[in-house]
């Protein structure tokens, strides 16, 4: 298997998801991988990576403050909050 | 009624927008219980539309893409009942245009998908026969224009989800250059390939629609200004890549490939082979960078802004039962690949690698260009199949493998009606040009449309 099941702990830890749904997770996903390491076989060891299409650069905004969303609109549809602050469970202290 | 036409009869006063709306909504009355076009149907939310070139022209959205004060779904469990707080700009440009929004749309979740199976609101049905999946992920868009419930959609098309259910359910769907149209507002998939593109019933009316959305955007920072593309209408070479013989299309498709090309060569297009070898890696690799992209833009579904959250202990666990209750298990499996494949140690080797191979498909498309002025493809390798025929998960990847290209590339893609296979299922040819030749794809798309009619 290219999937151990350390990997997917890892992964999992890493994507915050639970793997409980898929019970040959490891299976299904080395499948995939070693279905997709085709591209290995070739010598690309000359090409320059492609992340974006040619014809796009980053367009980079003026560095100052512009109006957005209103505060209240954005709080909405916050699940929970008290005034103007979002709620979350504890995070110093808690578990990794 | 083509829009088009519409606009037309409305010119004319001999049909009102209000009467236009309401055959759509008898439509979407009579058929979408059993269809499920619509997640979010709007047809009584009808104000006086704004003048403009699309006015009173009934047009959906895909539910990925934010309408300003309407749930938002993405087709999934884990935005819960969230409503969009703003206008994508597609969606403020058909507004001005004086479009008739007519509701969001059903589409595989977070736009993964290529059958229109994968939402959490239940599978959507093609209107030409309803044992048949529209295609995905842009299911609904396609579905509801098919079933006169809209005159035309939005869809967005990352691998081909605008162009696939155009060609399953015998409609034109464009995936534009990439940055042309703005993503501002459109929920990231994978955001160096996803571009939102019109579904409709003829290649003027995505002409029409296509001119409405598209232009630079400050507020998206990939938006590009439009360059002008130039060509002669009387030397039209297209390429046919011979690879085609090597992978697995169906026959009828492929005797429709000839047909179409054997009508366009009446109207003096000439043809010459070409050879795209990376073809065949080009599944691969967007089956390695677009699960990386989205599992990065997905982290940001954590149920603390916005969405379902299901609360359980300290921060880490509430990200994790939420994200688990919420994503359903395709979009499950793409971060978990997307994941491994940007982690310490493996970043090299697949999701690099892929970038790489990225490029190397990019170099031959556009050698390919030097040579032709367009390629010639079938849209998909087979015509539209059962709903739950396709289980496997890496066949279903198979449905892309002829339109994945030109998104890895960047370049924009027309598919248009050509025909039916023997058991009356739509054939989509796929017409591909260079960056910015939106125009000279949709010359190309009518020749087929008008040798069809004749």
């Amino acid at each position: 298997m290219v999937v151990t099941e350390k990997d997917i702990a890892k992964i999992c830890e890493l994507a915050k998801l639970d793997a409980s749904f898929n019970k040959n997770i490891i299976e299904d996903l080395s499948r995939f991988l070693e279905h997709f390491a085709s591209i290995s076989e070739v010598d690309l060891s000359n090409t320059e990576p492609m992340v974006l299409p040619p014809q796009c650069s980053l367009n980079l905004r003026d560095d100052t403050p512009e109006k957005a969303i209103e505060r209240e609109k954005f709080l909405s549809e916050v699940p929970k909050k008290e005034g103007e602050f979002i709620i979350v469970p504890k995070i110093i202290g808690g578990s990794k | 009624m083509t829009i088009v036409e519409a606009l037309g009869k409305l010119r004319n006063k001999d049909i009102s927008s209000q009467e236009l709306l309401a055959e759509c909504r008898k439509n979407w009355l009579e058929k979408d219980k059993e269809i499920n076009a619509f997640i979010t149907p709007l047809f009584d939310n009808f104000n006086e539309s704004k003048a403009g070139v699309l006015s009173g022209i009934p047009i959906a959205i895909k539910d990925n893409i934010c309408q300003d004060g309407v749930r938002l779904t993405c087709g999934s469990k884990i935005l819960g009942n969230y409503n969009s707080l703003f206008d994508a700009t597609v969606v403020k440009k058909l507004k001005d245009a004086g479009a008739v929004l007519v509701g969001k749309t059903n589409l595989d979740e977070f736009a993964m998908g290529s059958s229109g199976e994968y939402s959490a609101f239940g599978a959507t049905k093609n209107p030409l026969n309803t044992s048949l999946v529209p295609g995905g992920s842009s299911s609904g868009s396609a579905a509801c224009v098919a079933a006169g419930m809209a005159f035309a959609s939005l869809g967005s098309d990352t691998g081909g989800s605008v162009r696939q259910p155009a060609a399953f359910c015998g409609l034109v769907g464009l995936r534009p250059t990439y940055g042309t149209v703005s993503r501002f507002g459109l929920v990231a998939f994978a955001s160096s390939v996803d571009q939102i593109g019109p579904i409709a019933k003829t290649v003027d009316d995505c002409e029409l629609v296509y001119n409405v959305i598209s232009g630079y955007d400050p507020k998206d920072s990939t938006s590009v200004q439009p360059q002008e593309f130039k060509f002669n209408k009387e030397q039209i070479t297209v390429g046919i890549p011979k690879e085609l013989g090597e992978l697995d299309i169906a026959p009828e498709i492929i005797a429709n490939l000839e047909e179409t090309k054997k009508r366009l060569e009446l109207e003096g297009i000439k043809f010459k082979e070409i050879s795209l070898s990376s073809i065949k890696y080009s599944i691969a690799t967007y089956q390695l960078i677009t699960p990386s992209e989205c599992s990065s833009n997905l982290s940001r579904f954590d149920g603390v802004r916005y969405g379902l959250q299901k609360a359980e202990g300290d921060l880490s666990s509430q990200y994790k039962s939420t994200r688990s209750a919420g994503f359903g298990d395709e979009v499950k499996r793409r971060i978990l690949i997307g994941t491994y494949a940007l982690s310490e140690g493996y970043f090299d080797a697949y999701y690099l690698q892929a970038c790489r191979m990225r490029r190397k498909i990019f170099d031959e498309i556009m050698a390919a260009y030097s040579e032709v002025t367009a390629i010639l493809t079938p849209t998909t390798p087979t015509t539209a199949f059962s709903l739950g025929s396709v289980q496997d998960p890496l066949k279903m990847y198979a449905c892309d493998l002829l339109t994945i290209p030109q998104g890895l590339a960047g370049v924009p893609a027309l598919s248009v009606p050509s025909g039916k296979d023997k058991n009356n299922r739509p054939i989509g040819m796929h017409i591909s040009g260079p960056a910015f030749s939106e125009n000279m794809l949709f010359h190309i798309g009518r020749m087929i449309e008008q040798g069809l009619d004749d």
